[in-house]
């Protein structure tokens, strides 16, 4: 009815009729003008409530956003100092749990010569307690007049006796140091880890270890130790230029043992020679002589090749090529039957059963076993076999080990199909959900007890009977090739090897013994070959690791 | 109404004051006991590192030969079940 600048006054009469009056006093007979003021008030209070509650609400919706922001912070905070414990460098160990390698807390040694009570009395302080180093290095340090790194990961000891000189221009700061307390024993597999320098699992597996997470190996302390101690022993008693050995699950292809020699303290980078630095297991190849006959076998075995019924005579040697002729001097027999020509390790019975079975299978059967294939084992370097360009011109040689250069672990996984009922296997080294084990089945099972029992009675009859041990049956396969030197063979120089499973009866692990150039052996005969240098040390082995790693069926642990 | 509003906006105000000045507290405590894992875990590490050099088993054999002369198992030591 009442607009507040729009009052309609006609019914207002000044109280005093006298115009003289300084103030006009209006009286209001119906209160309109009471009533408009207070509808005035009460839209202001309401409008004034209404921004109070909205004011009120703003304020519970910030505080109860900041609470939960808050929480959240907090929560985030709590979870980043946790990490902040694990983000450390993460060890590497055997598959007991023993440290391999690990990092460890240290202190370097920093000096800011400005700061210095007295120069030439520290100098000579730092000259006294490190005086391994040369002590013009301590005068270049002097001379510089700045900021200088001394010395790195110092030793409990060396902390305690610069803490005590006292003097300013000590500077002492944190670092860390990676520890390998087991020394030369996993070198070739864990390689090393400096500031500026990485090398095998501390670099391939860098970003894993980086994240704080520990590596778990396969490799066993215990056999590995025992392993790498009798490879050395023959190593020095047939004077070879290097050896290895490699123990193998032949079930899951978990490697058990890698031992490469010579090799390193990667505790000490600065003393490896270039000769100890590769893995022989995986980065070197050979041409394997003998054992890769035990193939020939396989592919009569798998294809009942006819071969295994006939005769073989060896006694005018064999002429393979218009140039090449062969002969089985060290068999004293004539004429040898399907299992003798691998029992007495016969080239000429080698290439005979691959005539009979023709080059193609022989190619085919290489590659399903995987000599053909580049064999990769996550976390360690490999190298691809050395395949000959025209496998039919070189497959003669082939047949009893020439003509192509394989590395170690190649042959090893491919045998491992030989022995294990005919499961093809996958290398492994550390244990990871990445590294599942694979098993396809390539061969028949038949094939591989039929390999088992003729490796057998190589041991006890043949080649290989160096390598028998006490107590435990095994069996294996010798192997002896001359070394390739300025395109033609050397006499003198020979690649020695056994290859070998136990127990034979169910076979559960292989081993793989190699020297390179032994020049004397086990009798002291003229001849330097796998049966009287591998084979031997194949045993001393087997005998001392099969009650640590066959203890299950055994009384104790 | 006006007094109740301010009333709740004050008890928030305290409210959350105290949930901050709590997490802090947490948080140094968190803190604390975090540098105190870390110097635990290096003291363990340390301790670790001693003993696998001490127990490496070069040592082992060394000190096996010095004090006991005990000899390996071998194969041919062992009976099977089945024997």
């Amino acid at each position: 009815m009442f607009k507040n600048n729009n009052v309609n006054f006609d019914n207002i009469k000044p109280s005093n009729q006298s115009f003289s009056a300084k103030k006009i006093r209006f009286r209001d007979r119906n209160d309109l003008v009471l009533n408009a003021e207070k509808e005035r008030s009460i839209n202001f209070s309401k409008k004034s409530n209404f921004f109070i509650f909205l004011l009120t609400v703003s304020f519970i919706s910030f505080v109860s956003f900041n609470l939960l922001k808050i929480s959240l912070k907090d929560s985030k905070s709590v979870s980043l100092s946790a990490n902040k414990i694990e983000k450390k460098r993460g060890k590497i160990l055997d598959k007991n749990n023993e440290i391999v390698a690990m990092s460890l807390e240290t202190k370097d040694l920093y000096i800011d010569v400005r700061k210095s009570l007295d120069i030439s009395v520290l100098k000579e302080n730092l000259i006294r307690i490190f005086d391994r180093k040369n002590p013009i290095f301590f005068e270049r340090a002097f001379s510089k007049n700045q900021y200088t790194l001394i010395e790195k990961n110092l030793s409990p000891t060396d902390i305690n006796k610069l803490k005590m000189l006292g003097d300013p221009a000590i500077k002492l700061h944190k670092s860390n140091k990676r520890v390998y307390p087991q020394h030369n024993l996993f070198s070739h597999v864990t390689g090393l880890k400096t500031s500026n320098l990485s090398s095998k699992l501390e670099k391939n597996l860098d970003y894993t270890l980086s994240e704080g997470n520990d590596v778990e190996l396969t490799l066993d302390l215990r056999v590995q130790d025992i392993v790498r101690e009798e490879l050395a022993k023959s190593l020095n008693q047939y004077q070879a230029k290097s050896g290895l050995a490699i123990i193998m699950d032949i079930n899951d292809g978990s490697i058990i043992s890698m031992v490469s020699l010579p090799d390193f303290n990667p505790n000490y980078p600065e003393e490896i020679l270039p000769n100890s630095e590769n893995n022989l297991a995986t980065e070197a190849r050979y041409e394997m002589g003998s054992t890769l006959k035990i193939f020939n076998a396989a592919i009569a075995y798998e294809l009942n090749s006819t071969s295994q019924n006939e005769k073989f005579n060896i006694s005018n040697g064999l002429q393979i090529t218009t140039e090449k002729k062969i002969e089985d001097d060290h068999i004293k027999k004539d004429i040898l039957d399907f299992d003798e020509v691998f029992i007495k390790s016969s080239n000429i019975g080698s290439v005979m059963i691959l005539e009979s079975i023709g080059y193609k299978p022989q190619e085919d059967f290489y590659k399903l076993v995987g000599l053909k294939d580049e064999i990769k084992i996550e976390g360690l370097k490999t190298v691809s076999n050395k395949l000959p360009k025209k496998w039919e011109s070189h497959s003669k040689f082939i047949s009893y080990g020439y003509g192509i250069s394989v590395s170690p672990i190649s042959l090893v996984t491919a045998f491992c199909s030989l022995v294990n009922g005919g499961y093809k296997i996958k290398p492994i080294i550390y244990k990871s959900d990445n590294n599942k084990k694979e098993k396809k089945k390539i061969l028949s099972s038949n094939t591989s007890k039929k390999i088992n029992k003729l490796i057998q009675r190589i041991v006890y009859e043949g080649t290989g009977k160096y390598a028998s041990v006490d107590g435990i049956s095994v069996g294996g396969k010798t192997g002896t090739s001359k070394k390739a030197e300025k395109g033609s063979y050397s006499e003198k120089k020979v690649i020695t090897s056994f290859i070998g499973v136990f127990p034979s009866e169910t076979p559960k692990f292989l081993a793989f013994v190699l020297f390179d150039e032994p020049k004397t052996n086990i009798n002291n005969s003229i001849e330097n070959t796998g049966g009287n240098t591998a084979a031997p040390t194949f045993s001393k082995i087997v005998k001392k690791i099969s009650p640590i790693i066959d203890s299950e069926k055994y009384f104790y642990r | 109404m006006k007094f109740f509003s301010f009333l709740i906006i004050f008890i928030i105000l305290v409210l959350t004051i105290s949930i901050k000045l709590l997490i802090a507290n947490q948080e140094t405590k968190i803190k604390n006991l975090n540098s105190e894992i870390l110097k635990i875990e290096k003291n363990i590490e340390k301790i670790q590192a001693d003993i696998s050099y001490t127990t490496r088993p070069q040592e082992l054999k060394s000190i096996n030969k010095k004090e006991f002369n005990l000899s390996p198992i071998l194969q041919s030591d062992i009976l099977k079940i089945e024997d």
